[in-house]
């Protein structure tokens, strides 16, 4: 595990940290680094990985809220300001996604044309808090060029603008920050106990238990900050309190990806039940999202069904038929905490946010973060430093507007960096992508090696100094952190040419045997097989085939994993 | 090639080229009736990784269960060197297996003892000899064994080809005395600067139609082999080059097309095949045409229809790569059609947890009694005959392929020669 450096000075200084949070999300990693920028010692709780949940497996976007412009206009505000700032903060993990949605001919299709232009007309409002563009108003013949692979009797298009984010590269790069500023960061360390201490002034016993080692402890804290998503109900019930104090409305969500960028806009394609889905490009690949399901199962293992699967295909093969004949390669799931409400249908359901003081319930120094939605997840954790900065006699303002991420103070040239390492120019911007301005320190690692760079995945460009800058520096405990952090073995070729070579590296990397190494890496292949299966077409099928012929010809079967 | 329409001219024709279908007409032509064999390539056996075995090789006891036909088939393809007690080679993963029979250039380690067998350092982005050699000295049998491994500087085996070039251009280059002279040179003088040794492991270089290995051996007094790799390396390419050689000499007709149908008329089998109007016509057939990594099952999840509104029809999950009479089983029953216009439920497909669990779609066989193909009321569709991964109910098994392909093609020159 990374190394950590030795808390700050407390600010109370009879209790290890002044503030404990549980979830390593985007809110929870959020207020660890907002806490860290303001001197607050505090230390990250997170049962599984850094973006395990709702914020690694989202659509990938920090979109303006549009969705929610005519039912909560001030979720769509706070968003575009936010997005704003998250732009300012980590502008190399952002991309621009142009959307298109057009309108097919029906009755008073061309009413809704003008209501969808007026409705578009009123969020470009919005726009310019983040650096959006003002939507466009298409004849069927300009919507034809710009997106050929549309088809039906469209009566008009309308375009607007977002912006698309890596959710996982987010979480690491807050906690990576703020581990920096001296936080510390338990990634597979789970909560099973929250004890008062004494009241007045409240002091908390935290019980952990780190699932990989079976260690177990206690650290002793001022306030507890719960954002553990769709998870905040079972923390709240470690303290005693009934799990309705801090209920969310888990609402599942599904996303298939594609081995291609398919489409030059995002288009916006209407379900068989009237939502709106869409395909989207996203980074290297093609998105297709997403569903919204009250979802009861286990919150550790959420997976995409076929059933899921086809319900999106169905949807979007109307507006873009060529999708039958695309590759889908994996599919991914999350469970979204909003805000609780019986009745609603999901769609319907607030996407604002609350944070919960658990004084009212008895359990003063707890409070709890539902809702809330990755494009204001840094306005969300400001929010939540506020109150516990407050109650802690900090009266430092909040700066995470301000100072850039890790990676986001300088942006660097893919050209120069990629002669200067001697690779590819492509390579070279995947890489800054990921790491911002430290893919130079990757940079000087392939330099100072003397050998020919090592790309050990060639589905997202991936080198073996890469693997070990982030393996060192960015919190993997097992292979599928690494996986989660840099999308290794989750392209076209399933994992075939990568996970047993970089299995072998992150096996170096953090002490175990090569065969540890190898059986974590087929624990990958296993649970990714399931996450692939859902959406298998014939030609994913024959590359399912080679890699398992390749695995049992090499590994042999059924010891490992 | 291709556009020749044959009547009559073979006796005996076999759809798919891979271990199968060679050996089913090896056992064909034993019997002294010609086949043809018609296929479009580039199979699972071209992918294969230089082990032949009878099952998954940790999970099936050893066997050196072969027949004289068997033998014989082996024996001219003169590749493999079958050893089921004796064959240990160390593979690109790390790890070190058994293996019933061998491609003769990889280093079979179970010839040596007590011993520290020498990986070289060499600038190549898929070859970290530091690991391989840590990770097989990890091995248990390796400990026993005495067997150590050691990585040693080879910088001046260096060049672009090694660092840029595929494992094929590498052999196809030490395919050449003077490339081969010159790598042997090297690798001699880099050992000798380390110390000496007595075996030394590389990647899977060594040559695909001249034995590079046994000839470097000979040569430079150290002995050389190769450790296996797990898809598309030159054992593949080795396979093909020693198939078309014994085809060759044999002088059986090969045709390179894709197969569309096949049909029973008055007795005889034709074939259609894309680039030819005319059918290829024979007594018998042999199909050998792979699984779904072989290219001869085709996963449908559903087929799509023309249209916006109820766009799928009912479909079979998985079909055969072309039309005919032969009928396709899971686990011995009959795949029916789904009762779903959108195709079987895709969480199938994915790997069984379980440790002997056989993927799903490797349980797919076509309706057969043995090698006899038979149709859906279970009479034998005479002159018909199935043989590899569609006769089989287990995958990544070589050996099997081939004891199929030979029983396929014993079978069907039998049934020419007595319907003649």
């Amino acid at each position: 595990m990374t190394e950590a450096p030795s808390p700050l000075s407390l600010a109370h200084p009879n209790t290890d940290y002044d503030v404990v949070v549980i979830g390593g999300g985007v809110n929870g990693t959020g207020v660890l680094r907002d806490c860290a920028i303001r001197g607050l010692s505090a230390c990250l709780f997170e049962r599984n990985d850094l973006a395990f949940g709702a914020s690694g497996n989202s659509s990938g976007m920090i979109h303006g809220g549009v969705r929610y412009l005519t039912s909560s206009p001030k979720v769509t505000r706070l968003s575009c300001l936010d997005s704003g700032y998250i732009q300012r903060i980590a502008p190399h993990l952002l991309f621009r996604i142009p959307f298109i949605m057009p309108i097919h001919r029906s009755i008073g299709s061309r009413i809704f044309l003008q209501l969808v232009d007026a409705f578009f007309g009123a969020y470009d409002s919005f726009q310019p808090l983040k650096r959006g563009r003002p939507h466009t108003r298409l004849t069927p013949e300009q919507a034809r060029i710009l997106e050929p692979g549309l088809s039906g009797d469209i009566v008009g298009a309308v375009t607007f603008d977002e912006w698309g984010i890596d959710g996982a590269r987010l979480c690491t790069a807050n906690a990576v920050d703020a581990h920096q500023r001296g936080a510390h960061v338990r990634t597979h360390t789970t909560v099973e106990g929250l004890e008062l201490l004494s009241s007045s002034p409240a002091r908390m016993a935290v019980r952990w238990r780190d699932r990989i080692t079976n260690q177990s402890g206690s650290v002793s804290t001022r306030v507890v900050v719960n954002a553990s998503g769709a998870w905040a109900p079972l923390t709240a019930s470690l303290a005693d309190m009934p799990p309705s104090v801090a209920a969310v409305r888990p609402g599942k969500g599904i996303h298939v990806v594609f081995d291609r960028r398919l489409s030059n806009y995002a288009v916006v394609a209407q379900a068989i039940d009237n939502r709106q889905i869409f395909l989207e490009p996203w980074q290297n690949v093609s998105i297709l999202g997403t569903t919204d399901t009250d979802y009861y199962g286990d919150l550790d293992q959420v997976t995409a069904t076929s059933d899921e699967v086809r319900y999106l295909i169905e949807a979007i093969r109307r507006v873009f038929p060529s999708i039958q004949n695309a590759r889908a390669i994996h599919t991914f799931a999350g469970v979204r905490p909003t805000l609780y409400a019986y009745g609603p249908i999901p769609d319907k359901l607030s996407r604002e946010h609350e944070i919960i003081d658990h004084a009212s319930h008895g359990k003063d120094g707890i409070y709890s973060m539902i809702g809330g939605k990755l494009a204001s997840y840094r306005i969300f954790a400001q929010q939540m430093t506020d109150i516990v900065a407050a109650r802690l006699d900090c009266h430092q303002p909040s700066q995470t507007h301000l100072l850039p991420l890790p990676g986001g103070d300088e942006s660097l040239d893919a050209g120069e960096l990629a002669k200067i390492c001697e690779i590819d120019p492509v390579a070279a911007r995947r890489l800054i992508y990921r790491h911002g301005s430290r893919a130079r320190l990757i940079a000087e690692q392939i330099v100072e090696s003397k050998r020919t760079p090592r790309f050990i995945c060639s589905c997202e460009a991936i080198t073996e100094e890469e693997i070990r800058f982030v393996v060192r520096h960015e919190f993997v405990r097992c292979f599928e952190d690494l996986s989660r952090r840099t999308r290794l073995g989750l392209g076209p070729c399933a994992g075939l040419h990568c996970v047993l070579r970089a299995g072998a590296i992150v096996a170096d990397e953090l002490g175990w045997t090569p065969s540890q190494g190898r059986s974590q890496a087929l624990r990958l292949l296993l649970s990714s097989s399931f996450t692939r299966a859902v959406a298998l077409g014939s030609a994913q099928a024959r590359q399912e085939a080679l890699l398992r012929a390749a695995i049992r010809a090499q590994v042999g079967w059924g010891q490992e994993p | 090639m291709g556009t020749r329409t044959v009547n009559h001219h073979e006796d005996v024709i076999i759809l798919g080229d891979g271990a199968a279908g060679v050996a089913a007409a090896h056992a064909s032509l034993r019997l002294g009736v010609r086949p043809l064999l018609i296929s479009l390539g580039n199979g699972a056996t071209t992918l294969y990784s230089g082990c032949l075995d009878h099952g998954v090789w940790n999970l099936h006891p050893r066997s050196s269960s072969l027949d004289e036909r068997q033998k014989e088939f082996i024996d001219a393809i003169d590749i493999w060197c079958v050893d089921p007690e004796k064959t240990r080679v160390a593979t690109l993963a790390g790890v070190v297996r058994t293996a019933d029979a061998a491609d003769r250039a990889l280093l079979n380690l179970a010839s040596h003892k007590n011993e520290t067998i020498l990986v070289p350092r060499i600038d190549r982005p898929n070859w970290d000899a530091d690991f391989l050699a840590r990770s097989w000295s990890e091995d248990l049998w390796c400990r026993e064994q005495g067997l150590r491994f050691e990585s040693f500087d080879a910088s001046s085996l260096d060049d672009d080809r090694m660092r840029f070039g595929s494992d094929t251009e590498i052999a196809f280059h030490l395919d050449s005395p003077e490339g081969r002279t010159k790598f042997g040179e090297h690798l001699s003088a880099e050992v000798q600067r380390h110390g000496g040794g007595k075996s030394v492991l590389l990647g899977p270089w060594l040559g695909i139609d001249t034995p590079v290995a046994s000839i470097l051996t000979n040569h430079i007094g150290i002995q050389i082999g190769e450790a296996c790799a797990g898809l598309g390396s030159t054992a593949g390419a080795r396979w093909e080059h020693a198939a078309n050689r014994w085809l060759t000499q044999q002088r059986i007709t090969r045709i390179q097309d894709r197969v569309q149908r096949l049909e029973q008329v008055d007795g005889d089998w034709n074939v259609h095949v894309s680039q030819s109007k005319r059918p290829y016509q024979a007594k018998a057939v042999v199909v050998a045409t792979g699984g779904i990594a072989g290219g001869g099952i085709i996963l449908t999840s559903g087929e799509p229809q023309e249209g916006n509104e109820q766009s799928f029809s009912p479909a079979h999950p998985f079909s055969l790569s072309y039309r005919g009479p032969l009928v396709l089983t899971v686990d011995g029953r009959i795949s029916e059609t789904v009762a779903s216009l959108h195709g079987f439920n895709l969480e199938r497909l994915a790997w069984p947890r379980d440790d002997h669990g056989v993927w799903w779609m490797d349980r797919i066989n076509v309706l057969r009694d043995g090698v006899q193909v038979l149709d859906a009321s279970n009479n034998p569709l005479a002159g018909l005959f199935v043989a590899g991964e569609l006769a089989l109910k287990r995958p990544a098994a070589s050996l099997a392929s081939i004891a199929t392909g030979v029983e396929a093609g014993t079978a069907a020159a039998r049934y020419v020669l007595t319907n003649a």
